[in-house]
Order: C-alpha cells, then structure tokens, then sequence
C-alpha cells in the first residue's frame, strides 16, 4: 500500500514538472494577469521615420521577447507588455498632442521617445507634471536637468562619445592635426559642433574652421571651397544627416579633397555611402552603434526587416536594449510605478545588454545621473563595407 | 585672401549655381505665367523626373540622355492627367488651385515615400572626372548640367518664340479671353503648359539628381530655391527666372566663399530685399493691370 501511495506520488510529481516545462515559468497559481502599457512617441512619417520605426521596432522587438518568454511577474500580476504608438510628425505640438493623450486617454506612466530635440522640450512639461517616465532620444543637453527627475535619455550624444571617439583617432592617426567641422545651423548642430570642439581639444588637435549651414542645402561647393582653401587633415561631418554628409563627401571629393572625413555625429553610414558612392567613401572614419557584421545583430535586423519592411536603423538598438533594461528594471524592481522605476534606475549599477555593459551617467554634464552611456565601435568604410575597427566600452 | 585664381573659382561655383537655380524655376514660372497657379508640387515633379531617370538609367541600363528624354515625356503626361484632374475644375480659382497644389505635393511625397522609401540614394554621373587649371576646377558632371541648361534655355526660348504653340501660349499668358476669341483652344493650352512645366522639372531633377542626391523629399529644396529665384527674376517671366537664377547662384558663391554658409544665406536674402524694394515686380517682371 504504502509502496503504491509512493509510486502515485513519483508519478504525479514527474507530471507536474513536465507541465511546468511545456508551460514555461513556474507562477504561482494565484497570478493574474495583467497587461502594462507603454507610450511610443516618435517620428513615424516624413522624413525622420527611418528613426523612428527603428526606435519603435527596437521597443517592440524587445517587448515581443518578453511577451514569449510568459511576461515579467510583478507581485501576484503577470504583465505582458503593449506598446501604444502615436505620431508626432517630428514635431514639438505633435509631440505635445500624443503625450496629453498617451497620459489622460490611454494612462500610460512609462513613455519611450519622442525623437528630436524639440518635440523632447515640448513634452517635458507634462511628463515632469504628470510624473510619468520619460525613456528618451534626443540630442540637447537641456533634455536632462535636475529639475526633471522623471525624464531618462537612452541614446549617447556626442557629448558622450566625441572626446573618446576623437582620442582614439589622435592615438590611432597621429598624422591628423587639424579639422574643418561642417555643421547644420540649428540647435542640434551647434550642440554637437560644440561637443566636437571639445574632443578636438582635449585630444590637442586644432579645429581651424568651422561652417554652419541651413539645412535643405544641397550644393555645398561654395562652402566646401572655403573649407578646402584651409587645408584641414580632417573633414568633419558634424551633425549632419547621412544624406547631407554623403553630398559634403561626394563633393568635397569632386572639387580635389584627398584628406581623411569624420562622421562622429550619429549613425547612417550604410546611406552615406550609398549617396557619396563607395569610391568616395572609401576610408570614412565613424562611430558605431553596433556591429552590423555581428551575428546577433544581423539576426536582430534580419528580424526588424521581416515585421517592417525596411532597414533596421542604428538608433533602434538603443530602444532594443533600452526596452529590455526596462523590463528587467521592472522585474528587479517589483513595481510598474514610474517613482518605483525611477528610483530603481538611479541606483542600478549597470545593465549587461547584446552590446555589452551600459551605465547611467552624466551628473557632471548635466546635473543629474539620467543619460544611458552606451559601448561604441569606430568604424571604416573599407570597399564599400562597413568595418569596425575597435570597441570602446564606457 | 582673393586670389584671381579663387575669384575664377568663385565665378564658376556661381555659373553652375545658377545653371541649376535657372533649371529649378524655368518650369514653375512658365506654369504660374500660363495658368495663374503657383504650384508648390513642382518639387515634387523634379523629384519624379529624378527618380524615373534613376530607374531607367541606373538600373535598366538605358543611355542617359535617351533616360533624360523618357523622363520628360513620362513627367509631362502625368502632368496633363493632374491638370486635367486637380486644376481644371477649380480653374480661376486661386487660392483652391493653390490648396489642391499643396495637397498634391503632400500626396505625391507620401506615394513615393511607400514605393520608393525614404533613405536617400546616388545616382552615377554620366560623365565623371574634373577638369582642373592653375584658375579653376570644375567637375565634369557640373559642366554637363550648365552646358545642358544653356541648350534646354535655347530650345525653350526657340519653342516659345518660333512655334505656333509657343505663340499661342504667350497669347494665352497675356490675355486668356482675347486667346479664345482668336479660336486658340485655351483648356489644351493650360494643360500643355503644365505638362511642358512639369518636364522642364523633371529634365532638372534628372540632371542635378546625380550632383546631388535622390530621396522622396529631394523637391522641397528645389521648390525653395525656384520660388526665390521666380520672385527675384518675376513672377512668370522665363528671362526673368534666367536672371534670377544667375543673380542668386553668384550671390550665394560670393557670399558663401568670402563669409562662410551662414553669412551668406543673411546676405543672399538681405540682397534679394533690397532687389524688390527697387523693384517690387521682381527684376524683370511686369505689374499687372
């Protein structure tokens, strides 16, 4: 008898960790299930839409992980994650207009975005009022103060990685002295000029001339004429977009430049040489986001392009990685609440992400520890390929 | 410091500025001269033309000038069709033509952004290489657009001048009604000066294409600069958009060399002020009654 009660019990034991198995995670069998909605506010038509889908899809790929693997349990509540996506046409009032409603209409306390310098002010405002968790991507310094608690930034400006950007390439090319900065005349521009001086500087390079220009502006041989009177070692494209610096490269080329082009402004090499063509490409010195020879990165892409249809842009990987740091914050932290959030990723060391290691930082810049610094590659342009020439980790 | 060697260089980063400045607005002024419309979607036809020589040049083969030239005609029907569908019913309307203008570019942007996509593309130059003295450098491909701007001005300037149709386009351009009572066939003629507009954009957008770059919104810099340059030289005047474009490309070269891109921007706009305060119809424009 006893020997039957025990043979049952084997049984019913082996059994119920097979369910288990099949079923994924162990939860207790009071879980409910609960379902967390995240706001997405981004440039998802017009011309910042290659950023802003990659922005979305990096969250939502990240999200989908999640949701497959049973969700992130919180107390009794199992969440899957829903992400709720608005439209602010790259614009401040879009940008105002999608965080009111994402607030009162769809009651969202954690957004992620929006993208941009100047729909990131307008929102500001009432994300701080509302206490509701800004997971950013913008380029001006003001997007971060101690007086918006709330407000996080997941993408590295050059006021991250210029100056060890700028310090490799004096180690690494020690014939390069001088640079010529060409940049657009806005507030994003001037910011990153200024980042840029900076790292010129501090790697004891001399900037001898810098150029703004209107954005729109598509012959830059006037400018460039100036420019190549001053005999920079380096060119460099500032914060111009791919397509702007893909012309500059292409022209500069065509009007006699045969010195070294720096893009340390942001990602989209693949469409700079796609404008300027691979033979004026050629040797192009950028940073990096990623590793797109990476396998882990080519899967992710291969991913993104299957759902949507278009080339994964570099930005997303931050949103990607980003997303996943918040769901294990989430996890760690045991709460959904955006002060709970907030205080959980102040103090969290680092975050172990598919690049590598993140850290928060920026106190000294500016004035509080909310800026994700990221592991960065500098790349080259090397027959018409993207190579990554070294890792630089923070 | 001036060199002559950087004064000629100037000289010739001006020339071509102006060459594509006049290839921009030539088709514009020559619509808002015959049908009253300014048509903000002309951006978007010169971004068309671009993108049909992309196709059949760049990747059918086809010979360039033979791509140029399919280009212009293909642009030119789609013109007549959008005449015929968007403008002629709100004929003498305006400000609804001017709505339906601006929807239009809107409309076209978004279709070419989902057919075509956003990121931006390079377009090889027939020609290639530079031409370089102790005075100047020019690269080939910015000779071949001032030469092809100079015969396109000629064959422009000979078609309206010397052909029945030219004359009754500048008939119509001067008074419509006095047209119809002469038994011009004044709705053909609308439609043939937008379709003849439409294909004078894309013969620029092709053209400049390579210079520059391809992409959906490669049109609204063009608009820009062809609007300014149209005003400067006045409203629906050809010879007038011929010396606003070169006013306005040697102006920026100046200014942009000597000052950086900045200044001159300030001073280019400071300049054209001062042009339409002296003269408010644009250099060669005239009042109307």
């Amino acid at each position: 008898m006893r020997g039957r009660v025990l043979k049952a019990a084997f049984i019913c034991a082996v059994v119920g960790l097979a369910l288990q198995v099949t079923q994924g995670p162990v939860q207790p069998q009071t879980a409910k299930k609960g379902e967390l909605n995240i706001g997405f506010i981004s440039a998802l038509s017009g011309p910042g839409i290659g950023w802003g889908m990659g922005m979305l899809g990096g969250l939502e790929l990240a999200a989908e992980d999640v949701n497959k693997s049973g969700g992130i349990q919180v107390g009794e509540t199992v969440y899957t994650i829903k992400v709720t996506a608005y439209d602010d046409k790259y614009t401040g009032p879009g940008a105002a207009q999608a965080a009111q409603r994402l607030i009162s209409q769809d009651g969202v306390k954690i957004i992620v975005g929006p993208l941009g310098s100047v729909p990131m002010l307008a929102i500001a405002d009432i994300t701080e009022s509302s206490k509701v968790l800004v997971l950013s991507n913008s380029y001006t310094s003001k997007a971060l103060s101690a007086k918006k608690p709330y407000t996080f930034r997941l993408t590295p400006t050059t006021g991250e990685f210029s100056t060890p950007l700028i310090g490799w390439l004096a180690k690494n090319r020690p014939q390069l002295r001088t640079a010529a900065i060409i940049s657009p005349n806005d507030e994003s521009g001037k910011e990153v000029m200024s980042h840029n001086e900076k790292g010129y500087g501090k790697a004891a390079m001399k900037v001898v001339l810098k150029e703004f220009y209107e954005r729109g502006t598509q012959d830059f041989v006037p400018i460039l004429t100036k420019v190549v009177a001053a005999k920079p070692d380096i060119i460099d494209f500032d914060g111009s977009t791919p397509v702007d610096s893909g012309v500059i490269l292409k022209q500069a080329r065509q009007i006699g430049y045969q010195g070294q082009f720096l893009k340390g402004g942001g990602p989209g090499t693949l469409e700079i040489i796609r404008v300027a063509g691979a033979d004026n490409a050629e040797g192009l010195l950028y940073y990096s986001p990623w590793d797109p020879n990476d396998a882990r990165i080519r899967s992710l892409m291969e991913r993104f392009e299957a759902k949507y249809k278009m080339p994964f842009n570099p930005l997303g990987i931050f949103f990607y990685e980003g997303g996943h740091m918040l769901f294990d914050a989430i996890k760690k932290a045991q709460t959904v609440t955006s002060d709970g959030l907030r205080q959980h990723l102040e103090g969290q060391k680092e975050f172990k992400g598919l690049l590598g290691r993140y850290v928060w930082g920026g106190e000294a810049e500016y004035g509080i520890r909310h800026q994700w610094i990221a592991p960065f590659y500098v790349g080259q342009v090397q027959k018409g390929k993207e190579v990554m020439l070294t890792k630089i980790e923070p | 410091m001036l060199t002559a060697s950087s004064i000629a260089q100037i000289l010739v980063n001006g020339l071509t500025a102006g060459a594509f400045y006049v290839l921009m607005a030539l088709g514009f002024t020559l619509i808002f001269g015959i049908l009253r419309l300014v048509n903000f979607a002309h951006g978007e036809f010169y971004m068309l033309g671009a993108f049909v020589v992309y196709h059949l040049y760049a990747q059918l083969g086809l010979n360039f000038f033979a791509a140029l030239a399919a280009s212009a005609v293909a642009v030119g029907v789609i013109g007549i069709v959008v005449e015929k569908v968007v403008f002629a019913p709100l004929r003498s309307r305006e400000l609804s033509m001017l709505m339906s203008a601006l929807g239009l570019q809107i409309a076209i942007q978004g279709i070419m952004a989902v057919l075509e996509g956003i990121e931006g593309l390079s377009l090889a130059s027939p020609v290639s290489g530079v031409y370089r003295s102790q005075w100047i450098t020019f690269p080939y491909e910015r000779l071949l657009v001032v030469g092809v701007a100079f015969v396109v001005l000629a064959g422009f300037y000979v078609f309206i001048k010397h052909s029945k149709i030219g004359q009754a386009l500048r008939a119509v351009a001067q008074d419509g009604e006095a047209a119809l009572m002469q038994g011009i066939p004044v709705n053909r003629i609308y439609s043939l000066a937008f379709a003849v507009g439409c294909a004078l954009a894309a013969i620029a957008g092709g053209l400049i294409g390579p210079v520059f770059s391809l992409h959906v919104y490669m049109g609204q810099a063009a608009l820009l600069k062809a609007f300014v340059v149209v005003i400067l030289g006045g409203l629906g005047s050809v010879p007038g958009a011929l010396v606003g474009g070169l006013v306005l490309g040697f102006a920026e070269s100046i200014f942009a060399t000597l000052f950086g891109g900045l200044t001159s921007d300030m001073l280019g706009f400071l300049m054209i002020m001062g042009i339409l305060l002296w003269r408010p119809t644009g250099l060669l424009g005239r009042a109307e009654a």
